[in-house]
Formats: C-alpha cells, structure tokens, sequence
C-alpha cells in the first residue's frame, strides 16, 4: 500500500514541477538562513555555558538599573562598607570607561584589579605577549585595536599627555566591542578619566560558598541600588549577551513561521486545486488518514529535500563567514552544529503537519458529491 | 422480493430550498436486479444517485441499506468501500496513477487482501475489461472508452452489493458503449450486483430490468421489463 501511496505523492511533486521547486528553493533559503543563526547561537552559547563553568566568584555586584556593564557605578565607600563584612575572603573588580584620545577617537578603557583572573574568568585571551605588572606603565591592548592603529608588542602608546605605556601583550574577546579596547591596572584607569575609586561590577569570592543565598539578601537590603547575584549569573546578565539569546529566539520563531507560510500557502492551493481528487478517493473508499497520509508525505518530501539541501548549503555560507567575520564576531563557528541536524528534521516534520492539516480538514468537510463536482 | 435499498420520502432541497433537485422519492431496489433510471437534465438523477451513494445527504426522508440507515452505519468508509462501486460520468480517474494503480486504488484501503490478491483480482478486471495492454499507462495517454473501462474496473474491484453508474456511457463512441455495457451488466450478473444507472440512452434502458423515468426531481414511472 505504502508504493502506491508514495509513488502517487511524489508525482505529485511532479505534476506541478515549478511549484514544487519554487517551494523547496524557499525552503532551502530558510532553512540554511536559520542553520547558519542557529550554529551562531549553540556556539555563542557554548562559550557562555564555558565561561559561567569558569566562574569560581561566589557572588557578583553591579548596579541595579544599569542597562550595560559601563552604565554600572559602585562608588568607593559602598565598596569599603561590603569589604568590611565578616563572610568575605576577597574581591575583584573591573573598571570600564570610553576614554578620549587627541586624535579624536576613543577607546575602551578597562581596569582590572587583576588580569590574569579576569581573563581566565571572562574569555579575555592573550593572543600575544605576557600579561600586565602593576607596577610598571604597561597595556595589553585588543586585537581590533591592535589592527586599526596598527600597534604591536613593545610599540608605546600615549594615552595621556607624556604620558607613555608600553604595549606588552595582545587580547582577544569574545565580546566584540572589547576588542577596541585596552587593558591597564584599576587604579590607573580610574585616575585616567578622574573617577578614583569607582568601579562598574564587583566580584566576592565568600569564606564559606554555602552563604552565598544569604550574603546577596544581605547585599541587596543594605544597598538598594545595587543588585547582587550569583557569579555564575553573571554573563547572562549581561546586556550583549541577552540581546543575542533574544536575537536568536525570534529568528528562529520568524523562521519557523515563514518556513511553515510557504509551506502552507503551497499546499493550499495545492489541495484547493485537488478537491476533486480528494472527492473521488474518498467515494472509493479511502479514509481520511489515507487521504492526509498522501498530502502529508508531498509535504515531507518538500520539507525534508529543501531542509537538507538547505542544511548542506550552510556550510559554504559558513566558510564565507569564518572567513571574512571571524576576527570581529569571535563566536562564529567554523561549520554548522551536526546536532542540528535532528532538530531541523523535527522541525520539518513539524512544519508539513502544519502546513496540511488545515487545508486538507478543510476539504475533507466538503460533501463528496460537492467535491467531485469542483474543477 | 429481497430489497437491497429501500429509499423512503427522500427529497433534496438547494440554495435554501429555492430549488426543489428531489420530491418525496420512494424507491425500492432489489438484490441482483438492473435499474435504469431516465429522465431530462437536471431532473434530479445524479442527485438521487449521490444520495444512494452516501456522496450527499437528503434534505429530508431515509435511505435504508440491507435495513439500516446511513446514520446506523459505524463505519461510512467501510461501507462505502465495500457496498457501493461508483462509475462517474467523466471516468474521475486519478492522473497521475497508471490505469492499474488507479484500479489498484480502490483496494487499497481494505488491509484484509494481501499484495498478491490485490494484484491479481487487477489483472482479472484489467483482461475481463479489455485494457491489460494499457496497464501501465497514464489516463491522459488513452481513449475516453478505456478511461471508462478503467473506471467500471476500479468501481467492480470490491464486487460491491450496489453499483451506481451516472451515465457511464456518456462520453464514448456507440461502439465503445455498447461493449462498456455488456462488461458492466455481465459482471453486474455473475456477482448478484444490483445496478442503478443513470441515462439518456434508450438502448441502456432495454438491458436493464426495470426502467424508472423521472421528471422535475419527482419518478413519474417504474416499469419491469
């Protein structure tokens, strides 16, 4: 039974040739448009998943309202009050501040209170050189930086009237925009743009981890405008990384939607135009599983050829990328995620469900002697 | 008399009863026996016939099958699949299917019959109807005659109780029509079919056993050859 049933479904692929193609060519252009954004988000997310697996900080502070970490503030005696507290073994904490040069363009700024922590922690990896000792005028600057102004290990850089730091080691980030900037002790920086003591987000590392609930109660009731959470929270609370997980979340509804419209739209008239041949299957006898079975399978033969294909056409779009973005979006992956695979068969056969369901309900409700009367 | 069907007041009203297509109809159709049923176009044969056939409903009145009405029947695929074969006028065969598949078609549903039987009770009615030769060709490449051939072959494939015809012949040479006939009312014979076709042609209406004549969607007379 199932020959006659698939063979009857996928001439019917054929019969409407350029209808069928211009579907599956649809298909192809979504599918590969979301293999590609997909493999952009597992990866994106696999570096957060490793960077929130590094995190050995116990709790993390920053302001409250603050839309990005810059917009942070935490004044100095509000951090004095916090070291004071009993259950604290050490803090961290970073600077981050756009400072003005004299060729009237700025870069990022960021203070560290410790480099080799906060690149551990925070994905900044030195790509060249060594890292900074305090106690001398040293940078290590982002690649971008490195790039644009065309600077390398031990180049000086002037950033204050003669004022000159030596570059000693090369950073790349994860987060793009990091990658215009700079990195330079804490206390510098803050003196640098005149803001001592200030600071954007604080880092507590606790005596005993197990307080951790109670220490960011405590937190959050004796500062009211601070917002403490969990260091492990930390990356997904940040402002990029939202806007990339939403990002991805609404292109992959967009996608679904518009993969299942095409699909829709093609089987609507697909059906509309067979109404008669549903008529005549259903006088001789064929039920309605078997009549959706028919429509069901020229979907999943759509679907299924057009999601490959698009999968496949992924990976030279990929290539494409890696190799022309790769050195600004740090989290493009090299090829689409094989896994996905799995999961854009489920969509499809999700989509072709869809897409037939409601136009061949809709017919099966037509009277036959109705149906078989329609041209 | 072992009545097959029994239609009792049957009428059928469209277009929110502004038109009348069938008027009290009451109808007796017996095991076995041929029905011819004449009438101008538009007085409500092919009506009748997709009433019968369970394609459309009445407006009012019952249709009753071996004793049950439509709304006693369980199963309405079943029934349909295994009680009634249906020959339209313009063969309604399936495009894209060969003239075997499409023949093959009508068996499908049943999972009772196994490949085997489903292929050879095809081949029985492909040589039985003259059109073995034309198997594995499309409908669009083929004569209208063995369009219809194919056709009456797919309605026999489940040697129903009832066939309905709605002017099976309607559309092929006098020849072709002839020998679709003979075909129809043998086969209708050797299974104890009961036969209701509806027709314009006289000639049909000699071959069958009882000729109903209708008029304005009402039968105005029934008589036995």
């Amino acid at each position: 039974m199932f020959k006659i049933v698939f063979s009857y479904a996928f001439r019917n692929i054929l019969r409407m040739r350029l209808r069928s193609l211009f579907t599956i060519l649809s298909i192809i252009l979504i599918i590969s448009l979301y293999t590609v954004l997909s493999s952009i988000g597992v990866s994106f997310t696999n570096q957060i998943d490793s960077l929130i697996a590094k995190q050995d900080v116990d709790i993390a502070l920053q302001a409250k309202f603050a839309s990005t970490p810059i917009a942070s503030i935490i004044q100095e005696e509000t951090i004095n009050k916090i070291l004071k507290y009993d259950e604290i073994k050490s803090t961290e904490s970073i600077f981050i501040e756009r400072k003005q040069l004299e060729n009237d363009t700025s870069v990022f700024l960021l203070g560290l209170s410790d480099f080799d922590t906060f690149s551990q922690r925070f994905g900044f990896n030195l790509i060249d050189g060594r890292s900074l000792d305090k106690t001398k005028k040293e940078l290590v600057i982002g690649e971008k930086m490195a790039k644009v102004l065309n600077l390398d290990i031990g180049a000086k850089f002037q950033l204050e009237d003669n004022e000159e730091y030596l570059i000693v080691g090369i950073y790349s980030s994860w987060l793009n925009f990091l990658n215009s900037g700079l990195i330079i002790d804490i206390k510098t920086a803050q003196t640098l743009v005149q803001k001592p003591g200030k600071v954007n987000s604080l880092f507590i590392s606790l005596k005993d981890p197990t307080q951790a609930t109670v220490v960011i109660k405590k937190l959050n009731k004796e500062f009211p405008k601070l917002k403490a959470i969990r260091g492990n929270q930390f990356p997904n609370s940040l402002g990029p990384i939202k806007s990339v997980f939403f990002f991805s979340k609404i292109i992959s509804i967009l996608t679904l939607i518009i993969a299942t419209a095409v699909l829709l739209n093609t089987f609507i008239m697909a059906i509309n135009e067979r109404t008669k041949e549903v008529g005549i299957l259903s006088a001789i006898g064929w039920s309605q599983g078997m009549i959706i079975s028919v429509f069901f399978i020229e979907a999943l033969l759509l679907s299924f050829s057009g999601g490959l294909i698009g999968f496949i056409s992924a990976y030279p779009i990929m290539d494409i990328l890696q190799n022309n973005f790769a050195s600004i979006y740090m989290y493009l992956p090299e090829s689409p995620n094989i896994s996905m695979l799995f999961d854009l068969f489920l969509m499809c056969f999700g989509i072709s469900l869809v897409s037939i369901l409601f136009p061949i309900l809709y017919t099966l409700k037509i009277k036959i002697a109705k149906a078989i009367r329609n041209e | 008399m072992n009545k097959l069907i029994e239609i009792k007041s049957v009428s059928k009203l469209y277009d929110k009863g502004l038109v009348r297509a069938l008027e009290n109809i009451d109808l007796t159709l017996e095991v076995g026996k041929s029905y011819a049923l004449m009438g101008s176009s538009g007085c409500g044969k092919s009506t009748l016939l997709n009433i019968i056939g369970s394609l459309d409903e009445a407006s009012s009145g019952e249709v009753y099958y071996d004793g049950k009405t439509i709304k006693e029947i369980k199963n309405l695929t079943l029934f349909r699949r295994e009680f009634i074969g249906f020959v339209f006028q313009f063969h309604h065969l399936i495009p894209v299917l060969t003239l075997r598949e499409n023949i093959e078609a009508a068996l499908l549903p049943n999972t009772k019959i196994t490949k085997d039987e489903r292929e050879s009770r095809t081949f029985e009615l492909l040589e039985k109807l003259n059109i073995t030769h034309r198997s594995n060709s499309y409908s669009a490449n083929v004569s209208g005659g063995e369009r219809q051939r194919a056709a009456i072959a797919r309605a026999l494939i489940n040697t129903p109780k009832l066939l309905l015809a709605d002017e099976p012949t309607g559309n092929v040479d006098s020849l072709t029509a002839q020998s679709i006939l003979e075909t129809m009312f043998q086969s209708a014979k050797e299974n104890n079919t009961t036969m209701l076709i509806a027709t314009h042609d006289h000639d049909i209406a000699k071959m069958a056993d009882v000729l109903i004549k209708m008029k304005d969607g009402k039968i105005i007379s029934i008589t036995h050859a």
